[in-house]
C-alpha cells in the first residue's frame, strides 16, 4: 500500500470515528456562554456608566462654560470701568451688559459685596447706561478704560457715585453673560456656608482590581461548608458532596464628593457613592449543575481627610485617610440551575464598613478643573454582609481615578 | 443531522439561530458535530481529559465567531480549522512543537498491507494515534487528515518543510509497525 492509500484510509477511518462525549458537557458550555454574555453586559454597563459620568463632566464645563474671571481680567479690551451716577441709571445698556463687578475684578483683601447699595440689578430693565463701542468709551463722559490696572475697592457705592463695571460681550449674547454672574453668585453664597474657604467637588470612578476566586475542595464540602453565594431558597437543594467554585468580578464604583480646604495644608471631603459588587457560584454534581451570579448594590457615605505635600499651579500630592459606611440596596441572583433560569432578590441588612489609607495627586488642567488619582489601600470589615469580594478579601488596592472642580 | 437538529429546516438556518444566541439551535449543532470534534481533539493532543477541555474551549470560540463564518466552504471545516488552531495553541502552551532539531528527510515508501488496516476498529486506531509521540502526531495529523500541506504545517508549527517532512515520515512507520505488532497479537 503506498502513503497516499494508508493516509486515506486513515482518514476514511477518523472520519466517520465518533467519541462519546463527557457527561455535562452541554451544561458546561452554556454556563461559559452566559457567563461570558454578563460579562459582556457588565462591561458594557460600565462603559454606559463612565461615558454618563464623563457626559456629566462636559455638560458642567458646557454650563459653566468660558475663561475663568482671572482670564477676563488680564484682556483690557473687554473691561471698562465706569463711574456712573446713579439717577442716570434706567433701562437697559445697549451692547453691552451689567454685571456685579465681581467677574472682571480681582478680588482685594477685605472686599465684600454690596449689591442692595449700588442699586443697580444686572439686567434690570430700569437700568439706563449710555455706552458706545469700545473705540468711543474712552472719550465718553465719567467713563473710563482700565488697562491691567488693579481695580480697588471700585464696587464701594457712595451716595453720589456707583462704579459699575460693563463687560463687553460681542458675541456671546445677553443671557449667556447673565448665567455666569449667576453661576458666580451662587458660588459666592455656597462658599459663604463655609466661612470663604475653598471647595472643590469631584466626579470619581473607582477600580479594584482583585479577582479572587476561591475553589472549595471536597474536604471542606463534607465538613459542612455552604456557601453563602447560594440564595437560602436554593441552599437545601445543594448537595453536600458536590464541588463548588466562587469567583468574584472587579468591584466598580462611582461617586460624587466635595472637599472643603481647612488651611494650605489640610482638607476634608465627604460624597455619595455606588458601588456594585458581582460574584459568581458554581456548583457541580454528578447529576446536577447550579450556576448562581450575584449582584450587590451598595450606596456608601465616605469620609476623607487629605493632607498636602506638594502644590503648585500645575500638580498637587498629597496623602490621604478616610472611612466609608455603606448600605446594601439590593442583592439581585440569576440562576441557572440544570440549564433552566430564574432571577431573585433580596435586601441586605446591615452597613458595610471599611477604612482606607493612601496617597494621590492631581494634576491641574484649568484653574478650575483637575484630573486626580487616588491609589488606596482599603481594609473592609466583617459585618453582617453576604459573601462578596469585600468578605473574602478584607484588604484591597483601590485605583480612583477622576475629575475635580474647584469653586 | 440527529433527533435535536430536525426542529431546524436546514443547516442554514440552524446557523442563523446559532448567530441569534438560541440555545436550542447551539445544543443541536454541538450535538452533531461535537463527537467527531472531540474525535479531532483527542487525535492532536492524545489524553482524553485534555481533549475534553479543548473541545468546550473550541465550541465557546465556534459560538462566539459563528457571525464570521461566510457561507463559503463547508460550515465543518471552517469548525475543524478552528479546532486544530485550538489543539495547536494548547499544544504550544506545552511546549511540545518545539523541533530544534533538523531532520534529514527520508521519505519512504508505507510498508503496511491493506488487511492490516482492515483488521483494526476506528476505535483502536484512534487510540493508536493518541498514544504517537506529539511530534510525529501533530505533523500526521495535519497532512494524512487535515490535508494540510508542508509548507502550510512548516509555517504553522514554525519549522522547515524538511523537519515537517521528515516527523511525517517518521509517524507513519511508527504507526505501521504498530498497526502489525497489533494485528500480530491479535493472531495470536
Amino acid at each position: 500500500m503506498q502513503n497516499k492509500e494508508f493516509d486515506k484510509r486513515i482518514r476514511e477511518m477518523m472520519e466517520n470515528h465518533q467519541e462519546p462525549l463527557p457527561y455535562g458537557s452541554w451544561d458546561k458550555i452554556v454556563s461559559t456562554l452566559e457567563h461570558r454574555r454578563a460579562g459582556k453586559i457588565y462591561m458594557r454597563r460600565s462603559l454606559y456608566a463612565v461615558a454618563s459620568v464623563a457626559a456629566t463632566l462636559l455638560l458642567f464645563l458646557f454650563i459653566k462654560g468660558g475663561p475663568s474671571s482671572d482670564v477676563i481680567q488680564d484682556n483690557p479690551e473687554y473691561t471698562i470701568t465706569a463711574d456712573l451716577v446713579k439717577p442716570k441709571i434706567q433701562g437697559e445698556v445697549p451692547g453691552g451688559k451689567i454685571s456685579p463687578v465681581n467677574l472682571p475684578v480681582k478680588r482685594q483683601k477685605g472686599y465684600t459685596e454690596q449689591p442692595e447699595k449700588s442699586g443697580i440689578v444686572p439686567g434690570e430693565a430700569s437700568s439706563k447706561i449710555e455706552t458706545k463701542p469700545l473705540a468711543e468709551k474712552a472719550d465718553a463722559e465719567h467713563i473710563t478704560v482700565t488697562e491691567k490696572t488693579p481695580v480697588e475697592e471700585k464696587t464701594t457705592a457712595t451716595d453720589k457715585t456707583d462704579k459699575v463695571t460693563v463687560v463687553k460681550e460681542p458675541s456671546t449674547g445677553k443671557s449667556r453673560g447673565r448665567l455666569l454672574g449667576s453661576m458666580e453668585e451662587r458660588v459666592d453664597r455656597f462658599r459663604g456656608l463655609f466661612n470663604g474657604k475653598k471647595i472643590s467637588y469631584g466626579l470619581s470612578t473607582n477600580y479594584t482590581p482583585s479577582v479572587y476566586s476561591k475553589s472549595i475542595n471536597l474536604l471542606s464540602v463534607s465538613l459542612g461548608y455552604q456557601n453563602d453565594l447560594v440564595p437560602a431558597s436554593i441552599r437545601e437543594y445543594v448537595q453536600s458532596q458536590s464541588v463548588t467554585d466562587s469567583k468574584y468580578s472587579m468591584p466598580l464604583t462611582f461617586g460624587l464628593q466635595g472637599q472643603v480646604e481647612i488651611n494650605d495644608k489640610i482638607s476634608i471631603g465627604s460624597g455619595l457613592n455606588y458601588s456594585l459588587l458581582v460574584s459568581n457560584y458554581q456548583d457541580f454534581t454528578p447529576t446536577s449543575r447550579l450556576d448562581v451570579q450575584q449582584s450587590l448594590h451598595y450606596l456608601g457615605i465616605p469620609a476623607n481627610i487629605y493632607f498636602n505635600l506638594l502644590r503648585n499651579d500645575r500638580l498637587k500630592l498629597y496623602v490621604m485617610s478616610g472611612l466609608a459606611l455603606e448600605k446594601g440596596l439590593s442583592a439581585n441572583y440569576r440562576i441557572v440551575e440544570n440549564g433552566v433560569k430564574r432571577n431573585e432578590s433580596g435586601k441586605i441588612e446591615g452597613v458595610q464598613f471599611s477604612m482606607s489609607a493612601g496617597i494621590g495627586a492631581e494634576l491641574k488642567l484649568s484653574h478650575d478643573l483637575g484630573l486626580y488619582f487616588d491609589p488606596t489601600l482599603a481594609y473592609f470589615f466583617k459585618g453582617k454582609q453576604p459573601e462578596s469580594i469585600r468578605t473574602a478579601q478584607p484588604l484591597q488596592y483601590k485605583f480612583e481615578i477622576g475629575m475635580r472642580f474647584n469653586l | 443531522m440527529n433527533t435535536t437538529s430536525r426542529e431546524f429546516f436546514n443547516e442554514a438556518e440552524l446557523l442563523e439561530s446559532c448567530v441569534k444566541q438560541d440555545r436550542r439551535a447551539q445544543k443541536a449543532l454541538y450535538e452533531f458535530y461535537a463527537p467527531r470534534m472531540l474525535t479531532l481533539c483527542i487525535r492532536y493532543i492524545g489524553d482524553r481529559e485534555r481533549a475534553w477541555d479543548l473541545l468546550h474551549d473550541g465550541f465557546i470560540t465556534v459560538f462566539e465567531k459563528i457571525g464570521s463564518y461566510s457561507g463559503t466552504g463547508s460550515f465543518e471545516g471552517w469548525m475543524r480549522k478552528i479546532f486544530v488552531n485550538t489543539a495547536l495553541m494548547a499544544l504550544r502552551k506545552g511546549d511540545v512543537l518545539r523541533y530544534s532539531e533538523e531532520l534529514v528527510s527520508v521519505e519512504r515508501e508505507a510498508s503496511v498491507e491493506q488487511s492490516v488496516l482492515e483488521s483494526i476498529n476506528s476505535k483502536e486506531l484512534l487510540r493508536l494515534i493518541a498514544t504517537m509521540p506529539s511530534g510525529f502526531r501533530t505533523v500526521f495529523n495535519m497532512y494524512a487528515l487535515e490535508g494540510y500541506s508542508h509548507q502550510e504545517i512548516a509555517e504553522q508549527l514554525k519549522i522547515s518543510e524538511g523537519s515537517s517532512r521528515s516527523q511525517l515520515s517518521r509517524a507513519r512507520v511508527w504507526l505501521q509497525e504498530r498497526l502489525k505488532k497489533q494485528m500480530q497479537e491479535g493472531k495470536r
